[in-house]
């Protein structure tokens, strides 16, 4: 134990190094993800034709069983090696748990609420705004924390494309038989996902603390 | 390329899936994730089902040679390729210091025996480190030996496979102090990316295998390594002491290609599988029948 | 106020929704309009606030045309409450009520005066209420505050679609009275939207009734309970409750009595009468002789009261009853005696004191489910 610990105290400036390769892929990945999903999402929420729906969500879809390694490989050739593919790999991973939650989320508002607020005169962007999106939140953040957790894992994989990160201690330390390394990499990418979540999951909580569930004034 | 890939993936699940080898009929051969040693597998696949009534199943894209040389110790895995330099990356304890590429293959011999593992005479070519830069590069800052990189290298982004930076004798730590020499930045990945980020300028220099067709076909040059930094990396099979003792034949078979392949013939078969996309077994089959060792 | 002309509305579907309707809200008055579901009440209603816009015909508030105007800024000048009340749960109960004076930027101090006057108003106290969220508050509480939120920017004009409906009766009942009472102080313009007879008829002062898309009658309440205009008016409004028409027959004693109630003979010890009582769930037992005459009453306070003294019977403890009625009698009349002396029941019995039935709360309020009918196809019955 105390030899990982001066072996964890050597390498921390590598540590350190692949920590931050890691968070800029996934943190980028995961916001350009909401950037596109959740107004996706919105977007499918207000509207009615089944046939958008199917093909967005089925696009989505696609991307997300598609293997992260293969498409991580599928992307190359189009956008060289380095971070740029990857992050592009993992928006893409991004998209449909986020355009699901947001798309949940939005239908999930009581639409007598809806109809009041019409009627009382906030128009589209008010209602938007003030009243879908806060209600809607809650769904949003879930997804997006889910997310995160899980395109933290997967950036250890960026390491074989030449973006770096914590899952380069993981595969050095299998080619060199070094397995302080391999801890090293799968113990900081565990603790990172765990640290994201629960973060996340304050701020979930304390978002969804404001919005009470809407109860019908039914008393029968 | 994207086959390494994949392959990784594949590691995950052949581990997974190997089952214990308990079938007393099956040899199983381990190739890690290159080429060469993938087609020279399916060789041995091919000569041991036409002369003995053994099965083979090959297990390729295992990641690196220890991932193989684990597999071996473990059972998984019966025979494999493994390069003589790899005696180098704390194995067992060196007791000599072996420099020539004889004594490190002599040294590879004993060492591994004592892990229930028998190294066979080399096929004939090595497959070395090799610093390569774009042809022009070269021209252009007069680079032919690594020692003319020192004034150029912390300029340099350096592509490698994903084990060099922290292998221990052969890796980047003691180069740098062998030759005084640190790069910009190092992009560790797949090796099978290197030929290609290097080629498309997403890096500057890369440290390639030397016997990738890749090589002379993205136009790319080497550099003489001046100061013999690199030890010697003869390709050699190798098989499970045990595996041996329970089937005899099988040491009259992998001698068989003992001498066969030299440099040039292990770039070719390279050449057939990844610039050609022939399959391994294809490949493999050809050779042999051109060799004579199979009708 | 609020004039309809000549107004159709007509779906894509090809259904139509309002044929040819010709309306008239008067100023500072309810107008309820009535009808079964899919009369076109509640699309006459939208028309108002433009939440829906005709296919032809036009709608005017105070003689301007609305159909000219920005739907977004007309809806804040008229105060709106649905049925599921729509409160908005991520906001307070005073931010709620707050909407529209925010959305019409009035100044925060004006605002907040406003909110604590509104909640003081329908006795909600701001002290309490103002910092609560919707879910935290009862039915009947949140559809308060969905009326004060209509009132909050000081329109002229309310529309409520069967704001009530979703309540319990109790509920409904102090609802309805408080609308009442503040349109007394207020005097706005209200168009209410139900399908529920007695609401109309207690709260508005012009009820419209409507089917399949047509104005059928319009009228004060009293008018139309005695001049309906047509069949489908005398069914809706339901039989029995045409007070003073030709057909009206006043109901009697033996309509509304239990012919069943619990009887003992008089020998019976009291433990047994105890045990009666709980198996039938009553709380009084009336005593009889075999011939079935009547010779006291003893409630269940009388029997506990005696209960130690064991050897005891009904015929020791009972005590006579005072009041009978006979049949035939009007049950007006057997009300004003129960009212009269305190009675909770009543009993009916011949010439010769032979106990025929008894009248109970309970047995009143069942006779008024018969009298109440449900109305048509979505009507409400009081239990």
């Amino acid at each position: 134990m105390s030899d990982f610990f001066a072996f964890l105290v050597e390498r921390f400036p590598d540590l350190l190094k692949a920590l931050q390769e890691h968070l800029i892929i996934s943190i980028t990945a995961v916001v350009l993800g909401c950037l596109a999903a959740v107004p996706l999402g919105i977007l499918l929420a207000g509207n009615r034709s089944k046939w958008l729906h199917s093909l967005v969500f089925g696009i989505a879809n696609i991307f997300q069983t598609i293997p992260s390694l293969a498409l991580l490989a599928l992307l190359i050739p189009l956008f060289g090696i380095g971070t740029k593919p990857a992050i592009i790999a993992l928006f893409l991973y991004s998209l449909l748990p986020i355009l699901r939650n947001t798309y949940a989320g939005f239908t999930s508002v009581d639409p007598g609420v809806i109809e009041s607020a019409r009627g009382m005169g906030y128009n589209k962007a008010q209602r938007l705004f003030q009243i879908q999106l806060p209600l809607a939140f809650p769904y949003i953040m879930s997804g997006i924390r889910v997310t995160t957790v899980y395109i933290i894992s997967w950036t250890t994989l960026a390491t074989l494309i030449g973006a770096g990160g914590l899952g380069q201690f993981i595969f050095s330390g299998m080619g060199v038989n070094k397995k302080e390394l391999i801890f090293l990499g799968a113990v900081s990418a565990i603790l990172l996902a765990l640290l994201a979540d629960f973060v996340l999951g304050i701020v979930e909580r304390r978002v969804s603390r404001k919005v009470k569930p809407s109860q019908s004034a039914s008393a029968v | 390329m994207k086959k390494g890939l994949l392959g990784t993936m594949m590691l995950v699940l052949s581990l997974a899936l190997l089952s214990a080898c308990g079938s007393a009929n099956k040899i199983v051969i381990g190739a890690q994730t290159y080429s060469e040693v993938k087609v020279i597998a399916e060789m041995y696949k091919a000569l041991i089902e036409d002369r003995t009534d053994l099965k083979v199943q090959v297990k390729p894209d295992l990641s690196s040679s220890p991932v193989v040389i684990n597999a071996m110790k473990s059972g998984e895995v019966d025979m494999a390729t493994l390069y003589s330099g790899e005696i180098f990356n704390n194995h067992f304890e060196l007791k000599t210091e072996p420099k020539t590429r004889e004594e490190v293959v002599e040294a590879g011999r004993e060492g591994f025996a004592g892990l229930g593992i028998t190294w066979f005479e080399p096929y004939g070519f090595e497959n070395t480190y090799a610093f390569t830069v774009r042809k022009e590069v070269a021209d252009q800052l007069g680079l032919k030996t690594i020692s003319d990189l020192k004034e150029h290298a912390k300029n340099m982004k350096l592509g490698v496979d994903t084990t060099w930076l922290e292998r221990p004798n052969d890796g980047y730590k003691a180069f740098s102090q062998h030759y005084g020499i640190e790069f910009g930045q190092t992009f560790p990945m797949e090796i099978g990316l290197v030929y290609e980020a290097v080629a498309n300028k997403e890096v500057d220099i890369v440290l390639a295998y030397s016997s990738d067709a890749r090589i002379k076909e993205f136009n790319l040059v080497t550099l003489t390594d001046d100061k013999q930094f690199f030890p010697p990396y003869d390709a050699l099979p190798v098989a499970r002491t045990k595996v041996l003792e329970e089937h005899p034949e099988l040491k009259e078979i992998i001698p068989l290609l003992h001498g066969k392949i030299t440099l040039d013939k292990a770039i070719a078969l390279n050449y057939e599988v990844d610039v050609n996309k022939r399959s391994e077994r294809e490949v493999a089959l050809e050779f042999l029948r051109k060799e004579g060792l199979l009708e | 106020m609020i004039e309809l002309e000549q107004v159709q509305k007509r779906y894509d579907d090809g259904h139509v929704a309002l044929k040819d309707v010709n309306l008239s809200f008067k100023e500072g008055e309810i107008t309820a309009i009535i009808g079964p579901s899919g009369c076109g009440k509640t699309t006459t209603m939208k028309l108002i606030n433009r939440l829906i816009n005709p296919t032809k015909g036009k709608i005017t508030i105070q003689g301007e045309d609305i159909s000219r105007m920005d739907p977004v800024t007309l809806r804040r000048r008229i105060g709106y409450v649905i049925q599921n009340i729509g409160l908005f749960p991520h906001m307070t109960i005073a931010k709620n009520v707050a909407v529209v004076p925010n959305l019409l930027k009035w100044d925060k101090a004006k605002i907040d005066r406003r909110v604590n006057e509104l909640l003081e108003l329908v006795g909600l106290p701001p002290e309490t209420y103002a910092n609560r969220y919707p879910s935290e508050l009862s039915g009947g509480q949140q559809q308060r505050v969905g009326v004060i939120r209509a009132l909050a920017a000081d329109p002229d004009i309310i529309l409520m679609d069967e704001p009530f409906s979703a309540l319990d009766p109790i509920s409904r009942e102090q609802l309805q009275d408080e609308l009442i009472r503040l349109q007394q102080d207020l005097k706005k313009t209200i168009v209410f939207v139900t399908h529920d007879m007695d609401e109309a008829i207690k709260i508005a002062d012009t009820i419209v009734l409507m089917k399949d898309g047509e104005v059928v009658q319009v009228g004060k309440p009293e008018y139309i309970l005695r001049h309906p205009a047509n069949e489908f008016v005398v069914n809706f409004i339901g039989k029995k409750r045409l007070q003073n028409g030709p057909d009206y027959v006043p109901p009697t004693v033996d309509e509304v009595m239990v012919d069943q109630p619990v009887v003992l003979d008089p020998n019976r010890g009291l433990a047994e009468a105890i045990k009666t009582l709980e198996k039938k769930r009553v709380d009084t037992v009336l005593v009889v002789d075999r011939g079935r005459k009547l010779l006291g009453s003893a409630t269940i306070y009388n029997l506990i009261e005696h209960y130690g003294e064991e050897g005891k019977t009904l015929a020791d403890i009972m005590k006579p009853v005072a009041h009978t009625v006979s049949p035939g009698t009007p049950l007006s009349e057997a009300l004003a005696i129960m009212s009269e002396h305190h009675l909770s029941n009543l009993a009916v019995v011949s010439e010769d004191n032979r106990f025929i039935g008894l009248i109970t709360r309970g047995s009143i309020v069942r006779h008024l489910t018969e009298v109440y009918p449900p109305v048509q196809s979505g009507g409400y019955a009081y239990v």
